[in-house]
């Protein structure tokens, strides 16, 4: 195994209130360079908490997780920011785009927030677009495009700062059989091209098949953690 | 290419028009209040001081200084006793008003700076009568050419001219001139102490001053200084200064350098400028009101627009987005508001100030002197309205910008 880019150690999460509720147990996990990872279990068994940790948004109650070698949860705000912004790429359950937006717009929000120049922003995503087969779509509002479509505009947004890992929660969730197939089709191809690391929550056996691996979670509590072999063309 | 705060800001505006337009037409009422109520005062406030200072008084007027008492009153005593007083005060106390010296006394007031012009007038009492009408009144002696350079006067006079005064020639205020029932080139009765004599009404006035236009009158300024024996002196001497506000300097000046009682318009009409000044008070206590009212509306509506827009900005703060980034960009939505808010509220101010200004409002002529009345854009009224508009707008939102900030995307985009 190559060195891991994430680097999930002893993390628990606690949540207060008036009945105090622990989703996370010790979780420890490994993700190597390149390789994409299906989070699978059922509902609340923890696996979208720990996509949140793992992205920076939620903190774990104890615990780190390291990205590239660096523990991510002790940056100060304004590095956190710009570390989620240049290195983290995220794929909503929802698709999640503004609205007001085209979808090449959309795509090159991730790089403006990044102040890369308007040109080379633009140019990186009509060719994400392109990749994600949306060509003659670039000039769309979300309102114009199919849900498919949405979650590649979604998942083409996801990539336009090149990231070292992309996280997806429940990309397939609202789309039909088909759709969510291309999806992880698209999601696997663009692995295989770009060679960015993939972290796939999903309740899906079928989605997580095509993923070289499997967690499964349940309780807030890794309990199988499988390698797929790839099946032969 | 825009930064992305200023390009999201632009997007989600034009993606709410009736929602911008709200807020457009609510800063632009809330302009249009701000200008046009201390423009109005202002309007009002000039109008008044044209019509007392520039047009009825000098800006800075030169008295003989006045007697102490006690001395007048131990020469008196020592020179006739008890019960004379009275007699020998008349003849005394009115040489003591008069300047003597006055022509070199101006000439030095012409020369001093601040100063632009220099009038002497002769100023007593007298009564007026016609018929059975009888009325004390003000007689100011004075040479209409070289006062009308000081005190406008000219304004008051149909033909937009002082008149030229012969010695038996009288000028009388409009109001007189109904009392006692006489027209321009007939005669009436005017007696002082010294003197009583017929004299021809040469003209007629109207200052816009109710007091002024029954009380008092013009004469020449050799006929004031016969009528009231004062031989070749005179009352006093009036300044114009270059500028109305320079009054304070230049009597700070002269009084430095005169032995002489010296007071300016500011003195003479300083219970009617504390009046101003509270009603100024009163005009930007009422324009903050509207700015804080209209402040509190704007904060709500962003913290609606905001409540509307969450996921978005989480999605922001997602990507990377940083806090100020969405203060940003809800601060740029702010700024466009503003500007189109200001420029239509100024807008619609000036169209109606101009609509006043070809249709003037009439008001009472017997109260306020004046036929009518309109008011006249006022900068420093646009550019209140403007600072506050610029701060009712910041003040809604940063107070928004805050709350956007504080959203936590895992909430807001997962629900928890």
């Amino acid at each position: 195994m190559s060195e891991p880019i994430v680097s999930v150690e002893n993390v628990n999460k606690r949540y207060g209130g008036s009945v105090p509720l622990q989703v996370l147990f010790d979780v420890n996990l490994r993700i190597a360079q390149g390789e994409v990872a299906a989070l699978v279990g059922p509902s609340g068994a923890g696996k979208t908490t720990l996509l949140n940790i793992v992205s920076t948004l939620d903190k774990p109650s104890s615990g780190r997780v390291l990205i590239g070698g660096l523990n991510i949860h002790r940056l100060d705000q304004c590095h956190l920011n710009n570390f989620r912004n240049r290195h983290l790429g995220f794929v909503f359950q929802d698709d999640l785009l503004l609205p007001h937006l085209t979808a090449l717009e959309n795509v090159m929000l991730p790089a403006r927030v990044a102040r890369m120049s308007g040109h080379k922003a633009k140019s990186r995503a009509k060719d994400l677009l392109a990749r994600v087969g949306l060509a003659d779509r670039m000039k769309h509002c979300p309102g114009e495009l199919s849900g498919g479509q949405r979650q590649r505009v979604n998942l083409a947004r996801s990539l336009v700062n090149a990231p070292s890992l992309l996280l997806a929660d429940e990309p397939t969730a609202r789309l039909d059989t088909t759709t969510g197939a291309e999806i992880i089709r698209l999601l696997i191809d663009l692995n295989r091209q770009l060679g960015v690391t993939m972290l796939i929550v999903t309740h899906e056996r079928e989605v997580a098949d095509q993923t070289d691996r499997v967690v499964e979670f349940r309780d807030g509590h890794i309990v199988a953690d499988t390698v797929n072999i790839p099946v032969a063309a | 290419m825009l930064p992305f705060e200023l390009h999201l800001a632009c997007r989600n505006l034009s993606r709410h028009p009736w929602h911008m337009a709200g807020m457009v037409l609510g800063l632009a009422v809330a302009v249009l209040v701000m200008v046009y109520i201390p423009s109005t005062m202002s309007s009002f406030y000039d109008d008044l001081i044209d019509r007392a200072i520039e047009q009825n008084s000098a800006h800075v007027t030169i008295w003989p200084k006045e007697k102490p008492r006690g001395q007048l009153d131990k020469t008196l005593r020592r020179e006739a006793g008890d019960g004379v007083v009275l007699a020998l005060d008349d003849r005394t106390y009115p040489r003591y008003r008069d300047l003597n010296g006055q022509h070199a006394l101006a000439v030095r007031l012409a020369q001093a700076p601040g100063v632009q012009a220099v009038a002497s007038f002769v100023r007593g009492s007298a009564t007026v009568s016609r018929g059975r009408v009888n009325l004390g009144i003000t007689v100011e002696g004075i040479d209409p050419r070289e006062y009308a350079h000081v005190v406008n006067i000219a304004r008051h006079f149909p033909d937009g001219r002082a008149p030229k005064l012969g010695p038996s020639d009288i000028a009388i205020g409009f109001r007189m001139a109904q009392k006692l029932a006489v027209h321009v080139d007939e005669h009436i009765h005017v007696a002082t102490a010294q003197t009583s004599r017929v004299m021809r009404v040469k003209a007629i006035f109207r200052s816009g001053y109710y007091d002024k236009d029954i009380q008092h009158a013009y004469v020449a300024l050799s006929t004031g200084q016969r009528m009231f024996a004062m031989g070749s002196e005179v009352s006093a001497l009036a300044v114009r200064c270059e500028e109305l506000n320079q009054a304070a300097q230049v009597t700070a000046a002269l009084d430095q350098r005169l032995d002489h009682k010296i007071r300016n318009w500011m003195d003479d009409n300083a219970s009617l400028l504390a009046e101003i000044a509270t009603v100024q008070r009163v005009t930007l206590f009422i324009n903050i009101l509207v700015a804080l009212v209209a402040s509190a509306g704007m904060a709500n509506v962003f913290s609606m627009f905001i409540l509307n827009r969450q996921k978005e900005l989480a999605i922001l703060r997602a990507m990377g987005g940083s806090r100020s980034s969405l203060k940003t960009i809800l601060l740029t939505e702010a700024a466009v508001i503003w500007v189109i808010g200001t420029v239509i509220g100024c807008t619609i101010a000036l169209g109606v100030m101009a609509f006043e200004q070809s249709n003037p409002y009439t008001v009472s002529e017997e109260t306020y002197g004046i036929g009518s009345y309109a008011t006249c854009p006022k900068l420093s009224a646009f550019v209140l309205a403007g600072v506050l508009s610029a701060c009712t707008m910041g003040l809604s939102a940063w107070w928004s910008g805050r709350k956007a900030a504080k959203l936590d995307p895992v909430q807001v985009i997962f629900g928890r």
